[in-house]
C-alpha cells in the first residue's frame, strides 16, 4: 500500500518518476533519514564531549572515541538494512542489490569522515585517523554480520570483534581496535578498509535475511 | 507464541477443575516452567550462547593473570567472574534485541487477550534471557579455564567469586531486557551493551574512585588474587545485596507501567536491598584496606633436600628445581655466619626471621629459579632494615652479583655504577677480581666479612 502509493507523502512523491519514488521509498522504509540524523547527533554528542573532556585526556573517553564511538556508527549503518518489506520488495522490479550498495556506501562515507572530523580535536595523536579507520571497519564487520544474520542485529559483529581482539596477545595502548589483529601499521590501515570492501560486497550479491532465525517466531 | 499459548491455557483449565489448591499451585509452576522451556528453545540468544560464551572468555584470557607464578583457582575464579565485564554488555544487548520481540511482530495487542498476565509473559522471557544469560557464563567458564590451562589448578573453584560474576550476568540481561520491553527501538541494543560496558568499567577512571566499591570488577580483578593473601575479601553479601537489589528494582518496572501494586513493593524491595548493598559496599572500601594486610595463613610443603625449602603447597611443583639451585648458590658460604639454613616462602616481603634459627622468608618462588636465587643473593649480602652509603652497597651487589654469576647467569644488570651515565665499570672490575681469587682466599674473607658486608661498613674499593 504506502510503498506504491507513497503514504502521507505521496503528494511529492507521486509526482517523482517511479524509479526515484521506489527508490526514495526504498531509503525511507530502511529510516536512512533517521540514520543519517542519529549519525549526526552522534556526532554533535562526540564533538561536545570532546571539548568537555579535552583537558583532561581521560583514557576512558579515548577508549570511548577510538571503540565505542565507531561500534555505534557501525550498527547505525548496518541497522539500515532492515527493511518490513522485504517479502514484497522482492517482487518489485527495481535494482536492489545496486541500491544497497550505494546506500550502504554512501553512510560510510558520511558517517566515517564526519566522526573522524568531530573527533580529531582530541589531544591523543592521529586520534581522527584512527576513528576513521575503525568506522570503517566496524561498519564492514557489521555489514558482514548482517549479511549472514540480518541488520538488527548487525552490531553483534563488531562488539564480538571487538572481544576478540581485545584477547589478542599484543602490547598496543588501543589493542581493542584494529592495531591488535597485527604488528604492522600498513596492516593495521589495510584490514579495515578491505573488510569493510568485503561487507559491502557480500551485502549487495547476497540478500540480507528478512529474519534472524525462524525460531524467533515464537 | 501460537506454540506457547495454547498449552498455557490449556494447561490452566485442567488445573482449575475442582483440584486441590496445592495441586492448583503445581500448575501454576509446571505452567511456567513450560513456557519457560519454550521461551529458552525459541529464544535468538540460544544459538547465540556458544559465540558469547567463547567471545568473552578470549576477551578475558589476557586478563586473567594472577601474582601466583603458578596455576590457581583462585584466580581463575576471579578470571572467569571478571570476563562478565565482555559477556554482560553483549548479553545485555541481545537480551534488549530478544525483549522487543512482540513489538517488532506487531502483536502487542493480540497478546493482551492471552490468559496469563502480560507481566508474568515477560517473566518468563526475562527468565529464558536470564536462563541463557547464564549458559553463556557458565560456557565462559569452560573456555577460559581452557584457554589459561587452568583444569589442573591448585585448590578448587572460590564460588563466591562466581557467584558475583553470575550476579552480573543477571544485572545486564535484566536491564537489556526490561529496557527493550519499554523501548522497543532497533538502535537501542548496541547502546544497551555500550552502556551495560561503560557502567561495568566505569571505576576504572580515577575521577571515581570514590565509588569505585560499587563497581563489580573492583573486586573481581584477578591480579589483585593470590593464594599468599587471603582469598576472603570479596564482601560477597553486599555485593549480592548489591547486585540482585538492582535486578529486583528494574524487573519491576515491568509490571509498574501497568500500575500493578505488587510491583511497587517489589520495587521498594529491590531499591532496599541495593542501597543496604551499597552503602555496606562504600564502608567495605575502608574496613578491608590494602590487600598486603591479609597475609594468608597456611601449612607449608617442604623439601628439606638438597636445600630447605618450604612454600604455599600450590607452588610445590616448583621446590625441587628451586632448591636445587639454592644448594648450588650457598655452596661457597655454606656454614658461614649469617648464611640462611632454611628458607620459607610468605606473602609479604622479604628478610631473616628474627629468632636468629637462619630462615630466610621470601616472598615470591618463580618458574625460572633463577628468580628465587637472586632474591637469596640478595639477601644474603644486604640487610634490608639498614641504609647504607652507595659505596657500600655497590660492594653488596658485586658479591651478590659473584655467587649468580658462579651459576653461569649473566648478572651485568645487577651491577651499579658511580661513573657518569652509570656505567659500571669499576664495580665489573672489582667482580672479575673478586671471581679470579681463589676458592680459599674467597671463603676466608667472606667468613671474616659478611657480616660486615651485610651492615654497609665496606665499600666497592675495600672489596678483595
Amino acid at each position: 500500500m504506502s510503498l506504491v502509493q507513497g503514504g502521507e507523502g505521496g503528494g511529492m512523491l507521486a509526482r517523482l518518476p517511479g524509479r526515484w519514488r521506489l527508490l526514495l521509498l526504498s531509503l525511507r522504509v530502511r529510516l536512512v533519514g533517521w540514520t543519517l540524523l542519529g549519525l549526526l547527533v552522534l556526532a554533535g554528542v562526540v564533538l561536545g564531549g570532546v571539548a568537555w573532556q579535552a583537558e583532561s585526556a581521560s583514557r576512558m573517553v579515548n577508549f570511548i572515541l577510538v571503540a565505542l564511538v565507531p561500534l555505534l556508527a557501525a550498527a547505525l549503518v548496518a541497522g539500515t538494512l532492515t527493511t518490513p518489506w522485504a517479502e514484497v520488495e522482492r517482487t518489485v522490479p527495481a535494482p536492489l542489490a545496486r541500491w544497497r550498495l550505494w546506500q550502504m556506501s554512501g553512510l560510510v562515507l558520511v558517517a566515517a569522515p564526519l566522526l573522524a572530523l568531530v573527533c580529531a580535536g582530541w589531544p591523543e595523536p592521529f586520534t581522527g585517523w584512527i576513528v576513521l579507520r575503525n568506522v570503517a571497519g566496524a561498519s564492514g564487520l557489521a555489514l558482514l554480520t548482517a549479511a549472514l544474520v540480518g541488520g538488527r542485529l548487525a552490531w553483534l559483529g563488531p562488539a564480538f570483534g571487538g572481544a576478540l581482539l581485545a584477547g589478542a596477545d599484543v602490547d598496543a595502548a588501543l589493542r581493542w581496535v584494529w592495531p591488535a589483529v597485527t604488528w604492522r601499521e600498513w596492516a593495521a590501515m589495510l584490514l579495515p578498509p578491505l573488510v569493510l570492501l568485503a561487507g559491502l560486497l557480500l551485502v549487495t550479491v547476497r540478500q540480507v535475511p528478512l529474519r534472524v532465525a525462524q525460531s524467533d517466531e515464537a | 507464541m501460537s506454540a506457547a499459548t495454547p498449552t498455557a491455557v490449556g494447561a490452566g483449565a485442567g488445573a482449575s477443575a475442582g483440584d486441590s489448591d496445592a495441586s492448583r499451585s503445581g500448575g501454576v509452576v509446571m505452567r511456567g516452567l513450560r513456557l519457560l522451556r519454550i521461551e529458552v528453545r525459541r529464544s535468538v540468544l540460544l544459538w547465540l550462547v556458544p559465540l558469547l560464551g567463547f567471545a568473552a572468555a578470549y576477551a578475558g584470557k589476557d586478563y586473567s593473570t594472577s601474582f601466583d607464578t603458578v596455576p590457581t583457582w583462585l584466580y581463575t575464579s576471579a578470571g572467569i567472574g571478571w570476563s562478565t565485564i565482555f559477556l554482560g554488555p553483549m548479553v545485555a544487548g541481545v537480551a534488549c534485541w530478544a525483549a522487543g520481540r512482540d513489538a517488532r511482530r506487531g502483536v502487542g495487542d493480540l497478546l493482551t487477550t492471552t490468559a496469563t498476565s502480560a507481566t508474568r509473559r515477560e517473566l518468563v522471557g526475562w527468565g529464558a534471557a536470564a536462563v541463557l544469560g547464564l549458559a553463556a557464563y557458565a560456557l565462559l567458564g569452560v573456555c577460559l579455564t581452557t584457554l589459561i590451562d587452568g583444569w589442573g589448578a591448585w585448590g578448587r573453584p572460590e564460588p563466591g567469586l562466581l557467584l558475583v560474576g553470575a550476579a552480573v550476568v543477571l544485572l545486564a540481561v535484566s536491564v537489556g531486557y526490561v529496557v527493550g520491553t519499554l523501548l522497543p527501538w532497533r538502535l537501542l541494543p548496541p547502546l544497551v551493551g555500550i552502556g551495560v560496558y561503560l557502567l561495568l568499567l566505569f571505576q576504572e577512571d580515577s575521577r571515581f574512585w570514590e565509588w569505585q566499591q560499587l563497581g563489580p570488577a573492583t573486586w573481581l580483578r584477578p591480579s589483585d588474587y593470590s593464594v599468599l593473601y587471603r582469598p576472603t575479601q570479596v564482601p560477597l553479601t553486599d555485593l549480592l545485596l548489591w547486585l540482585g537489589g538492582l535486578s529486583i528494582a528494574v524487573l519491576a518496572l515491568l509490571g509498574l507501567r501497568r500500575r500493578e501494586w505488587f510491583s511497587a513493593v517489589v520495587l521498594v524491595v529491590g531499591v532496599a536491598l541495593a542501597v543496604t548493598g551499597a552503602a555496606q559496599l562504600l564502608d567495605a572500601g575502608a574496613a578491608y584496606g590494602y590487600r598486603a594486610e591479609h597475609v594468608a595463613t597456611f601449612t607449608p610443603t617442604c623439601v628439606s633436600e638438597p636445600f630447605p625449602l618450604c612454600s604455599h603447597p600450590a607452588y610445590a611443583e616448583l621446590l625441587p628445581e628451586n632448591a636445587a639451585l639454592v644448594a648450588r648458590l650457598l655452596e661457597p658460604v655454606q656454614g658461614i655466619a649469617g648464611v640462611p639454613l632454611r628458607i620459607e616462602q610468605r606473602g609479604h616481603g622479604n628478610g631473616f626471621t628474627p629468632d636468629g634459627t637462619g630462615t630466610l622468608l621470601v616472598q615470591w618462588i618463580g618458574r625460572d629459579p633463577s628468580q628465587l636465587a637472586r632474591t637469596v643473593a640478595q639477601e644474603l649480602t644486604q640487610a634490608s632494615d639498614r641504609p647504607v652509603s652507595e659505596a657500600a652497597w655497590e660492594a653488596q651487589l658485586v658479591v651478590a652479583a659473584w655467587l649468580m654469576q658462579r651459576l653461569d647467569y649473566d648478572v651485568s644488570w645487577m651491577l651499579v655504577g658511580r661513573e657518569p651515565g652509570g656505567d659500571n665499570a669499576l664495580a665489573q672490575a672489582a667482580l672479575e677480581r673478586f671471581a679470579a681469587l681463589d676458592v680459599t682466599t674467597q671463603r676466608t674473607w667472606l667468613e671474616a666479612n659478611l657480616t660486615a658486608l651485610r651492615n654497609g661498613e665496606i665499600s666497592l674499593e675495600e672489596l678483595p
